[in-house]
């Protein structure tokens, strides 16, 4: 193709031409999606026949979910007891990503968010309740996973996978371990300190360190906060927004101290890397993913059955081992073999749940609040 | 006579179609939402009272604007920088490489083809701690320790979209500087004037038109910038387009985040409006 | 011509490759001071080639350029005291046409005043005084070609180089500026080498022309000699209409020879120089020279019989194209000077001999 071109204005164009439209295409898949987007290509619902009530007569069930989560590891025994129904994946990249789709009107029968999203949902009435009583395994989530998808005394959701938020360190540049949440302001570690890019985090981190209630910071107390934040960055190399980024930047060595997830302690442990997840003394924060069945779902009990299936052993045993996430059943633990992963989510330790403060849900308010504070802190000069 | 009047609107209303309707449109929906108090109601919730609410809380924040004309500048140092390096590299592939240009051209965007963020994300094995050049600096004993300084930092957000926009703003001026018929030059030549005179009376104002496009290709798209700061900004990095993402993004609070982008239209606005008082567009173009 | 001056140009086996190409093969030339000289030729002969040496925008592959008798091949073209016009005339369109014009002053850092009354002088002399203010975008093509003349004469260079300068005008301005230039260049005396492949333009305006053809100069002459005494058939054919019989040499006679024109008969015709009888060669007539059935004049006349196949009647002459009894057909072409005489017209079809003096056929030896 090369032969063929001149130096003309021809060519130049057409090149020009390209550049653009490349250009277009990174621009609209690295932006927020424009609130024009029509909803995200529904799956066909079955609109049509009225089900018969107790046996669900719908051969399809749609699911916005994560990517990696559609693989039929990640629910056989739903796929046992409904061979006939095919699952319909679509799929959001970020909590803030699906929570749009929904709220556009995406409308699949299930969707998957993590704390604390929740109250976001039922207060926008996207969600309906859950009726445990058709759950056989519902009485095997131990209480805190309930009680994180409960809210006013009614179930929305049922938890699902969860996992440790804590500070990851280089056991080899902080020899002394760490304590605390204070970690991150330590001056000692200046220049080798990561925090994740986050404003609810952000709080959380914060409230937990100053001893304040998440669910009800005034703003002083938010305003102390955001100071606090912005000296950290004198000490904070960067704010990492995938865990690859933070993985990367902790084995070269340029961070010592970490906010992060139980995910990545596993994969650095098992890679080697002189890492520890700390104990702080105000506790660590957990997350839980949650499934919650759409208000408008035509498949409420073909949902209820997929979600059940969720809760089953073979599907708990391959998102334990595969995925090296937690499962919100206990009593399947046992099949994990792997000492990287049986030290990165605790399961030797009785007791850490006992001391782990499970992420609390917060008001759209607070929602805006803390972003305007995190934004605050990086507009800050 | 009515055909040959109708067929310029008939080629027209292809492309007013499409900007109205992903251009005007969106923008219109923009401005609505950011008179919006709240997400209460979903994306598309009705009976809310307007309120400039949003405005208020962008005016009275007492980061965000500063934030804003740090932008601004950052987007025309990265504006300059970019022209100035991309000016000779056009030069060179108008006047010099001849024959070669088009296979140097293809060369020079050839990055283009790769993802923005792999672009980005070798940038970071460059300029990182563990990186070439601090590798280089250790190993010829420079330095001792890595210099941290050459990623998260401002710095390596304007050397990274300068990196980025090199070939972009090389375009126009190549483009500008193709167009300019070779026997001007020779009769500047004839006429007198030495190579650099030659170039600074005749070459150089009747690029400028690719010069100024270029510029503000860079310029434009710069101020709102949030990519390149969240991957190599660090901490004291961020630029006003990260306030928006943040709005738009983890923050689920559209209408903030909708001021704020309209706020930064108008600062661009008003800039280009100074500028094209300043430097009369039509003149240049001769 | 003063013999005491040194050539303005001269030219020595001026030769010039393009990648394999040859576009100018040793090309020697020598162009008087206040001459105005024509390159002609048709395009791709090397007439541009040649010019753009002499300017110095191309380095000859061999051969010199010796300008006012100085051999110039190292020296840069703003430093050869030459100007050029070019084709599309290459006015600065972002500047005025007083920039224009001031250009080179302007470069040479001529005080400002003296700079103003020069453009001045200069635009007037182009006819176009009081358009300095405007750009050249806003002025006709014949205006652009005076600015450009204007900005070449005003550093009064001792050659002028225009490249094909009228081409981009219509019929009646190339006319005007013809004589407009030529008038020009009387009145400031410099020389001036003017590329064109237009022949009537040559003629109109030069001293002297040289016929150019794949990169060699075929013929310098002045315009009569060039059209009345072709050294080649190419030059013969370039310039002007001319019919052509191919023959042989038969006897000579003196100053005169017999040629023996196959199936037409024998023609009489001027010997330029020593030939052997039995040569074969080329024989040119100019359709004006011959007639109809009738020679004006004394002396021994060239007669051969031929049919009247189209008849052209084009205003000022009249053009007859006669088939010749080996088949050719030549042209005739008769002023219209008197009314039509009636009953004496000549129609198509009919057979008439063709006639012409013997001293207007020449004899050319390709």
């Amino acid at each position: 193709m090369l032969h063929a071109m001149r130096p003309s204005w021809r060519v130049l164009s057409v090149l020009l031409g390209v550049t653009l439209a490349l250009t277009a295409c990174q621009a609209a898949a690295t932006e927020p999606p424009p609130p024009a987007d029509q909803p995200t290509a529904a799956p066909a619902e079955p609109t049509s026949a009225p089900a018969e009530p107790a046996e669900p007569a719908a051969t399809e069930l749609s699911v916005l979910e994560w990517a990696y989560y559609e693989v039929p590891e990640m629910w056989v025994e739903f796929g046992q007891q409904y061979p006939e129904v095919t699952p319909i994946f679509n799929f959001g990249a970020s909590d803030p990503d699906i929570y749009a789709k929904y709220l556009a009107g995406s409308g699949e029968d299930l969707v998957h968010f993590y704390t604390p999203w929740l109250q976001f949902y039922v207060d926008e009435g996207l969600i309906q309740a859950i009726d445990t009583a058709k759950l056989t395994n519902w009485e095997k989530v131990p209480e805190g996973f309930r009680e994180s998808c409960t809210l006013d005394g009614v179930v929305y959701c049922v938890p699902w996978d969860w996992g440790f938020t804590s500070i990851l360190y280089r056991t080899d540049m902080v020899p002394e371990g760490v304590d605390s949440w204070d970690a991150l302001f330590d001056e000692r570690f200046a220049g080798h300190v990561s925090m994740w890019d986050s404003g609810d985090g952000a709080v959380t981190v914060t409230s937990y360190i100053l001893g304040y209630d998440e669910q009800n910071i005034s703003d002083e107390q938010l305003a102390e906060m955001k100071q606090m934040w912005i000296d950290q960055r004198d000490l904070n190399l960067f704010y990492w927004t995938d865990e690859p980024e933070l993985e990367a930047a902790i084995t070269s060595g340029d961070v010592w101290v970490a906010y992060a997830w139980n995910g990545a302690y596993y994969r650095l442990l098992s890679a080697g890397v002189p890492v520890a997840y700390a104990d702080p003394s105000e506790g660590r924060n957990s997350w839980i993913g949650q499934y919650a069945v759409s208000a408008t779902t035509e498949n409420y009990d073909l949902a209820l059955a997929f979600l059940d299936g969720k809760l089953g052993e073979q599907t708990a045993t391959h998102l334990l081992v595969d995925y090296a996430y937690g499962h919100v059943v206990p009593e399947y633990y046992d099949a994990v073999t792997d000492e990287a992963l049986i030290e990165a989510l605790s399961l030797n330790d009785p007791g850490i749940l006992e001391r782990t403060n499970f992420t609390l849900p917060i008001s759209a308010r607070d929602r805006d609040r803390f972003n305007q504070l995190w934004a605050e802190v990086k507009a800050a000069p | 006579m009515a055909r040959r009047n109708l067929l310029p609107w008939l080629l027209m209303a292809a492309p007013s179609v499409w900007l109205a309707i992903f251009f005007v449109a969106p923008l219109a929906l923009m401005a609505f939402y950011s008179l919006r108090p709240n997400m209460e109601g979903g994306l598309f919730a009705w009976g809310w009272q307007p309120t400039l609410s949003n405005y208020r809380t962008i005016l009275q924040g007492e980061s965000y604007l500063p934030l804003l004309w740090v932008s601004i500048r950052v987007a025309l140092v990265v504006a300059f920088c970019a022209t100035l390096l991309s000016y000779p590299l056009a030069y060179f592939l108008v006047f010099r490489a001849r024959l070669r240009a088009p296979l140097l051209l293809t060369l020079l965007i050839l990055p283009f083809w790769t993802s923005y963020l792999l672009r980005i994300i070798s940038w970071k094995v460059i300029l990182g701690s563990n990186g070439v050049i601090n590798s280089l600096l250790t190993y010829i004993g420079l330095v001792d320790q890595p210099v941290p300084l050459l990623i998260y930092s401002r710095l390596a957000v304007v050397v990274t979209l300068v990196y980025v926009w090199l070939p972009f703003v090389a375009l126009p001026i190549y483009a500008a500087l193709q167009r300019i018929d070779a026997s001007l030059l020779e009769a500047a030549t004839i006429l007198g004037a030495p190579r650099w005179l030659a170039f600074l009376r005749v070459t150089f104002p009747l690029s400028l038109p690719g010069v100024i496009a270029g510029f503000f290709m860079v310029f434009i798209p710069t101020v709102g910038e949030f990519v390149t700061p969240l991957l190599v900004g660090g901490s004291r990095g961020a630029l006003y387009g990260n306030l928006i993402e943040i709005f738009f993004g983890d923050g689920i609070n559209w209408p903030l985040g909708a001021a704020m982008a309209f706020i930064m239209l108008l600062g661009v606005f008003a800039l280009a409006g100074v500028v094209a008082r300043l430097v009369d567009l039509r003149r240049l173009a001769g | 011509m003063d013999q005491r001056k040194p050539p303005a140009v001269e030219l020595v086996r001026l030769a010039k490759q393009f990648e394999g190409s040859v576009a100018v093969r040793e090309v020697s030339l020598s162009i008087a001071q206040g001459e105005f000289f024509s390159l002609l030729g048709p395009s791709g002969c090397g007439k541009t080639t040649t010019l753009r040496m002499i300017a110095g925008f191309e380095v000859p592959t061999s051969g010199e350029v010796r300008l006012l008798g100085q051999d110039v091949l190292h020296v840069p073209p703003n430093r050869r005291n030459i100007n050029i016009v070019f084709q599309n005339y290459a006015l600065f369109p972002h500047l005025s046409v007083f920039d224009n014009v001031a250009f080179s002053l302007q470069v040479k850092r001529v005080p400002a005043q003296d700079i103003r009354r020069r453009v001045a002088e200069a635009l007037s002399m182009v006819r176009l005084p009081g358009t300095e203010r405007r750009k050249p975008g806003q002025l006709s093509g014949g205006q652009q070609q005076r600015v450009a003349l204007a900005r070449a004469l005003i550093n009064r260079p001792a050659v002028l180089l225009l490249d094909e300068p009228l081409g981009a005008l219509d019929q009646k301005l190339r006319k005007e500026m013809q004589l407009e230039l030529k008038g020009l260049q009387r009145e400031v005396g410099i020389t001036f080498i003017y590329v064109t492949h237009d022949q009537e333009e040559a003629l109109t305006m030069s001293d002297r022309i040289a016929v150019m053809n794949l990169g060699r100069a075929l013929q310098v002459d002045d315009p009569r000699s060039l059209y009345d005494r072709p050294s080649t058939r190419f030059v013969a054919d370039f310039i002007g209409t001319t019919n052509f019989l191919s023959g042989r040499l038969r006897s000579r006679e003196g100053g005169l020879a017999t040629v023996e024109v196959e199936g037409v008969g024998d023609v009489l015709a001027p010997l330029p120089s020593d030939l052997s009888p039995g040569r074969t060669l080329t024989l040119a007539i100019r359709p004006e020279r011959m007639r109809l059935g009738r020679i004006s004049g004394d002396g021994p006349a060239n007669q051969v019989p031929g049919t009247v196949a189209e008849i052209v009647f084009v205003g000022d002459d009249t053009q007859y194209f006669v088939r010749l009894a080996n088949g050719e057909r030549v042209m005739v072409r008769e002023q219209n000077d008197a009314p039509p005489a009636e009953g004496n017209r000549i129609q198509v079809g009919q057979s008439v001999p063709v006639e012409w003096a013997p001293a207007s056929t020449t004899i050319l030896l390709d």
